[in-house]
């Protein structure tokens, strides 16, 4: 799927220099420093998407049929990211750094270069790399704790097979 | 008594003094120049870039990047400083100053020309080296811009090593994004204010002067109203506000080639073009006729349609 998103528009469309439209700031991003930026973050959108699979397959130990788990982990994928989005100062401090969509979006961070101080950017850098190492880390907690709660959910049940 | 009295005689005029660096700039037909360019504006974060500056007499300018885009400011035609002394105006001595630590000629120009975008320039004169160290101009539409200039082995030809070009960006308000950026946290600090202008700095390595400049540059004269192109015997003016490009066909090709035409078309152009509107085409056809305009016919486009 990656390589088909990214390699069919390059084929479609070529190849050039990337703008990113942040909220407060334009990024240009030259075209020799985006494809391992586009690596990066593509490792880590799966690692996000794992997250969710994860959720998914903890819900379905709980339930009898596929359908069930498959709507109650997009509901409460959607509603965790209207949560994590809320600009509400109480919600920062309090809610959004426990919500694992929160962290999902850290893959945008590869494509956030930093500063020279001067209105430049620095190529090959990162502006925030700490930031994203901890969101990877929270991912990889949510991981480990929904497959270890559904195992062990699992190993409790008197039919397992 | 005698030594001010000798200093005031040995003053040029400012419009003797603003001749010869004219007259300097004019040596020069056409360039070609390699630098680098440095942008500073608060809501941009955009890398170095290696870009080539063409100019072409008598006030053409473009600055191209070959490896990839780049963000130049609207008023960059102005980095050319045969831009800033082009046209009729009146010079006023304003004195003396100070710009780059030496003691400089303030000279001013007002336009002669009420309809013309410059409103008011003031220039900082190296009278020693008959170079501008510095020119600030006012227009009507874009604000206030600043032109720094340093000198280096180019200074023969009035040519800098070195501009800095700044402008207003306080106004500019960015597009509200469609997607959610990563909250990293170091968000949350607050921005620094600025103080609302933007900068671009342009160091140059080498000029290649009056060596010709490529046919496969389209060379522009500026943004909104001024000439888009030249097909054939066709001239292409773009119309500000309304999206719309007149098509101009002069009948004698000669005389398109004269600026004076041209420049009035221009300028009618943009005093008719404003706004949108069909009596404005009427007032057009009717000013240009006035003007006895040689024109064979005039269409007007959809920006869209026409392919360039």
């Amino acid at each position: 799927m990656a390589l088909l998103a990214l390699f069919l528009s390059m084929w479609i469309f070529g190849t050039n220099d990337l703008i990113i439209a942040r909220d407060t700031v334009i990024e240009h991003i030259r075209q020799t420093d985006v494809m391992w930026r586009y690596i990066a973050a593509f490792g880590y959108a799966m690692v996000a998407l794992s997250t969710v699979a994860a959720l998914a397959f903890l819900l379905s130990v709980f339930a009898e049929n596929s359908i069930g788990p498959i709507v109650a982990t997009i509901s409460i994928v959607v509603v965790l990211t209207i949560l994590s989005e809320m600009r509400i100062p109480f919600y920062d401090n309090t809610v959004k750094p426990w919500l694992f969509t929160s962290h999902m979006l850290a893959w945008k961070g590869f494509f956030y270069s930093r500063s020279d101080g001067q209105g430049g950017t620095l190529p090959g850098s990162i502006e925030n790399l700490p930031s994203i190492l901890r969101s990877l880390s929270v991912l990889l907690a949510y991981i480990a704790a929904f497959v270890s709660v559904a195992i062990w959910v699992f190993r409790k049940k008197d039919i397992l097979s | 008594m005698v030594l001010p009295l000798a200093s005031i005689l040995h003053a040029q005029p400012a419009s003797e003094l603003l001749q010869k660096i004219r007259a300097r700039l004019d040596q020069v037909n056409d360039y070609q120049a390699t630098g680098i360019m440095r942008t500073n504006v608060s809501f941009l974060k955009e890398p170095e870039a290696t870009v080539t500056v063409y100019f072409k007499k008598p006030d053409k300018l473009k600055i191209r990047n070959d490896k990839g885009i780049s963000f130049v400011p609207k008023g960059a035609v102005t980095i050319s400083l045969n831009n800033l002394l082009k046209g009729s105006y009146t010079v006023l001595d304003a004195g003396t100053d100070t710009a780059q630590g030496q003691k400089v000629r303030l000279i001013k120009l007002l336009p002669q020309d009420e309809n013309a975008d410059m409103v008011l320039s003031t220039f900082w004169v190296d009278a020693s080296r008959l170079v501008i160290l510095r020119a600030r101009t006012t227009t009507r539409d874009n604000g206030t811009y600043e032109v720094d200039m340093t000198y280096g082995k180019y200074i023969a030809y009035a040519l800098p090593d070195k501009v800095l070009f700044t402008f207003n960006v306080r106004n500019y308000k960015l597009p509200k994004g469609i997607t959610f950026d990563y909250d990293d946290g170091s968000q949350k600090k607050k921005q620094p204010a600025g103080d609302g202008r933007g900068r671009v700095e342009l160091t140059y390595s080498s000029y290649v002067i009056n060596k010709g400049v490529p046919d496969s540059v389209e060379l522009q004269f500026g943004a909104g109203g001024d000439l888009l192109s030249k097909i054939g015997i066709h001239y292409l003016f773009p119309c500000p506000d309304i999206g719309e490009i007149v098509q101009i066909q002069l009948v004698d090709r000669n005389v398109g080639q004269t600026g004076n035409v041209v420049d009035a078309i221009r300028k009618i152009i943009m005093r008719y073009l404003c706004q949108p509107g069909c009596s404005r085409r009427i007032d057009l056809f009717s000013a240009m006729q006035q003007v006895g305009c040689p024109y064979q016919s005039l269409s007007f486009f959809d920006r869209q349609d026409l392919l360039l």
